[in-house]
């Protein structure tokens, strides 16, 4: 896979119907970001893990309608991962049986310690997303991708597919409501 | 709602990541053989298609508008008389060279053929693979200018290089050619492993070619200038796809032939 460490994800995407280990290192430079993304939306580790390959399985079907922002193809992959978590049921039953076929790794198995800060991590991210659940859909998305997921404004506008006001506009939003919602939070301890 | 806060999301480890980037690579690879095995299935139904196309362009002539229009992407039976034909007209452009195109000193009409390739009514012809001259030839409607003259013969011939290990394929020449009405084709030529049964070359725009495979050699060609950047193989074990890459592109060769360089699998 190294031979490939020179090229960029669009060419590696244009040569990833020849060649499937273009698509491997396009999979390698950027599942991490993916994965974290999926994981925040669901906060579920293993539901994000599957949902990453589908992620990729979906975004080499749709690898012709690439649109890069700079050079990256992480926005686009992100842009993908939403639609695939807002639609997670369909989307792994549409890929269930290439699931079915990802070999369980041999050193699956996890010590106590691991399992316990799994579930930590899944309780956390699951506070995160009950912190948020007041918010709309499209704020909810924004919050995802520009803060927690640290894309920038315009990338975060390419993967949701709205102009980058809307991005702005829905931020701004959801800060509005988190600061009154932090204000009664405040007065209701104080009282 | 008291802040906008997440937590950090552990990194996949290495393993994991390995393990679920290999997946990905195999469902992909699964997915374009399938496609080929349904564009395999089409190749039959062009057969007969380019049986009736070549009677064409044989009455249409070297004028025609597109003189590869019957070429096939995947090799196609030889009609009756076929391969004999064309290997005769090879010989005879041995024996009489057009003194611009063939070089002096060949072993006329003597050289053994080793693989035929056959695509609708072009056939593509490797003599004397194992010696020291190797010759190529490719014949059929509109490869000349002349429509007495529908054969082209090449000298590409050096000693060949070792065998590639199993399962893996050794691309030795590209040779950009051009057709009499100036249509560019290339051709490819190479050695394969003991255990390859099939090899689908990727080219550089994107389209696909099954080559012709026997006697450990392949052979294939395609209209334009595409350059081979991959092959597909099938040996008894399964399926891999090997990247080419190649190496140099020089100029050189005889006549309107270009050698284009040498291209090694990794």
């Amino acid at each position: 896979m190294s031979g490939f460490s020179e090229t960029t994800d669009g060419d590696l995407l244009a040569m990833a119907g020849n060649e499937p280990e273009a698509f491997g290192e396009l999979f390698k430079r950027h599942s991490r970001s993916v994965y974290a993304f999926c994981a925040r939306r669901t906060g579920n580790l293993d539901l994000a893990e599957d949902l990453t390959s589908v992620v990729f399985l979906e975004a080499f079907r749709r690898r012709r309608k690439l649109r890069l922002s700079n050079t990256s193809a992480l926005p686009w992959l992100i842009g993908i991962a939403n639609n695939v978590v807002r639609n997670a049921d369909r989307s792994l039953r549409r890929y269930r049986s290439a699931l079915h076929r990802i070999p369980v790794p041999a050193n699956n198995a996890s010590s106590e310690e691991d399992t316990i800060s799994r579930l930590e991590t899944q309780e956390a991210l699951a506070r995160s997303l009950q912190a948020i659940s007041a918010l709309t859909q499209g704020e909810k998305e924004v919050v995802l991708l520009v803060l927690w997921s640290e894309l920038t404004y315009s990338d975060a506008a390419m993967a949701l597919d709205i102009p980058v006001g809307t991005v702005r506009s829905r931020l701004a939003s959801a800060r509005a409501k988190f600061k009154r919602s932090a204000a009664v939070n405040s007065t209701s301890v104080a009282q | 709602m008291i802040d906008l806060e997440t937590p950090p999301v552990p990194t996949l480890s290495d393993f994991r990541l390995s393990t679920r980037q290999e997946h990905l690579v195999q469902e992909i690879a699964g997915r374009r053989q399938s496609r080929r095995r349904g564009g395999l299935a089409l190749g039959g139904g062009v057969l007969v298609a380019g049986a009736v196309t070549s009677v064409m362009l044989v009455l249409v002539g070297p004028d025609t508008a597109n003189a590869f229009a019957a070429w096939t992407p995947s090799p196609t039976a030889p009609a009756p008389g076929q391969v004999s034909s064309a290997e005769a007209a090879c010989e005879a452009g041995v024996t009489a060279p057009p003194s611009d195109k063939t070089p002096p000193g060949l072993p006329g009409g003597a050289t053994q053929v080793s693989l035929v390739d056959t695509r609708g009514p072009f056939t593509l012809v490797l003599f004397g693979a194992s010696t020291s001259t190797t010759l190529l030839c490719v014949s059929g409607p509109s490869i000349n200018s002349s429509a007495q003259d529908n054969a082209q013969m090449r000298e590409i011939g050096s000693p060949q290089p070792a065998l590639p290990e199993a399962g893996q394929i050794a691309v030795n020449r590209l040779l950009a050619e051009s057709a009499g009405d100036g249509q560019a084709y290339t051709i490819a030529e190479g050695l394969i492993g003991s255990d390859v049964t099939a090899a689908t070359l990727g080219l550089s725009d994107g389209s696909d070619v099954v080559a012709t495979t026997g006697n450990g050699l392949f052979l294939a060609w395609w209209p334009g200038s595409a350059v081979v950047t991959s092959a597909t193989l099938t040996t008894p074990t399964g399926v891999t796809t090997q990247p080419i890459s190649i190496r140099a592109l020089g100029t050189g060769g005889s006549g309107n032939s270009v050698k284009r360089g040498v291209g090694t699998g990794q």
